[in-house]
């Protein structure tokens, strides 16, 4: 930064009296021996005249009405955060309920479209309207040949109902039986079948 | 925390303590009354939202100005903003090879040269000029360090030099 930038960065400060006294001393010199700084000076020094000669503020009494203001924008302010804050429970509810609806709608969805339509798999777990002998007749004899990797956990089901129900169906075909378990769970299962009965 | 009723009944305090000198901040900034009021009302409702957190940290009076200032900048800028997309660029003369200096500024043609410095320095013109602050205190405010402020005080005069030469008397 050449001498003269440096000097007319500091004359405003020198002559606010905010620069250290060997900045001080710098300007001084200086300004013996430069015409454009002390130019520069004189501007200066009539600028901060015209600041001074400037018109005062006048602040006109408005300390109650700038309360009075500030105290109506700030009870807006807090009605509408107390609004908000009793809304967002309301808001978080409603959006739970959805996305509850959403999962079960899919859920619903994705067992309509299994191999199995809804409504057999209802029936033959027992789960739509009266079970009746040939409803549980006919998902014992079908199940070998549709049940599919999702309805794999119904034969666990449809063994403790048969389980359930074997007391009151005697006349059950065993073939049946066997066509959704093998032999050793046969014999397991007439072994649980007699526990029971005991 | 403390209780809402006496922090309002305290806040209302500080307002009629300080609400003259930010009005004339935002009056020398802006020179008209009414949006010095708005600003300043402004000011008070932002500084009421963070009363609670002020620390006490530097005075509340240059904490009221960090505010003020802030929120005059951005007014200003977006100000700036309409003005330019509603008239165009605003043209500040040059002062091109003009050696002349004007030998006394009227009101008009100074509060006019200052209103088309940076927000920044304007800010600091304002701060040191008409509000008498010291540059510790004005880098409180403006943020910065107190050398910064001066380096900005400096140019800002230097530009209402230029500014000043296309609207001499």
């Amino acid at each position: 930064m050449s001498l003269c930038r440096k000097v007319q960065e500091l004359i405003p400060l020198y002559i606010l009296r905010d620069c250290d006294n060997d900045e001080a001393s710098k300007v001084r010199e200086h300004l013996q021996g430069c015409n454009v700084c002390r130019e520069y000076f004189q501007y200066v020094t009539q600028l901060y005249r015209s600041f001074e000669a400037t018109e005062e503020v006048s602040v006109p009494e408005i300390g109650p009405e700038i309360v009075y203001n500030v105290n109506m924008r700030i009870d807006r302010f807090q009605r509408k955060r107390r609004v908000i804050a009793a809304t967002i429970p309301s808001f978080a509810l409603v959006f739970i309920a959805l996305v509850v609806s959403i999962f079960l709608i899919q859920n619903v969805g994705d067992r309509a479209s299994s191999s199995v339509s809804n409504m057999e798999f209802m029936q033959s777990v027992g789960l739509l309207g009266e079970v009746t002998d040939e409803a549980i007749y006919e998902a014992l004899t079908n199940t070998s040949s549709v049940i599919s990797d999702d309805l794999a956990n119904t034969v666990d089901l449809k063994k403790e109902y048969l389980l359930y129900e074997f007391q009151n169906f005697p006349e059950i075909d065993i073939s049946t039986i066997l066509s959704i378990m093998s032999e050793d769970e046969f014999e397991n299962f007439v072994g649980v079948l007699y526990a029971s009965s005991l | 925390m403390k209780d809402k009723e006496v922090l309002r009944q305290e806040f209302n305090r500080v307002i009629l303590e300080n609400y003259k000198m930010i009005y004339h901040l935002f009056f020398r900034m802006l020179k008209d009354h009414d949006e010095a009021k708005d600003l300043t009302q402004d000011t008070f409702f932002k500084a009421y939202k963070k009363y609670n957190s002020f620390r006490h940290e530097s005075s509340v009076s240059t904490w009221l100005y960090r505010i003020a200032v802030n929120t005059g900048i951005n007014y200003l800028k977006r100000k700036k903003y309409i003005t330019e997309r509603t008239k165009g660029e605003d043209t500040v003369a040059n002062a091109g090879t003009d050696p002349g200096v004007p030998v006394e500024f009227d009101y008009t043609a100074l509060t006019n040269a200052i209103s088309k410095l940076s927000p920044r320095q304007q800010s600091v013109v304002i701060l040191r000029v008409y509000q008498n602050l010291p540059f510790r205190q004005i880098a409180n405010i403006v943020g910065g360090t107190e050398n910064a402020a001066k380096v900005n005080f400096s140019h800002a005069i230097k530009n209402l030099r230029s500014i000043l030469r296309g609207v001499k008397k």
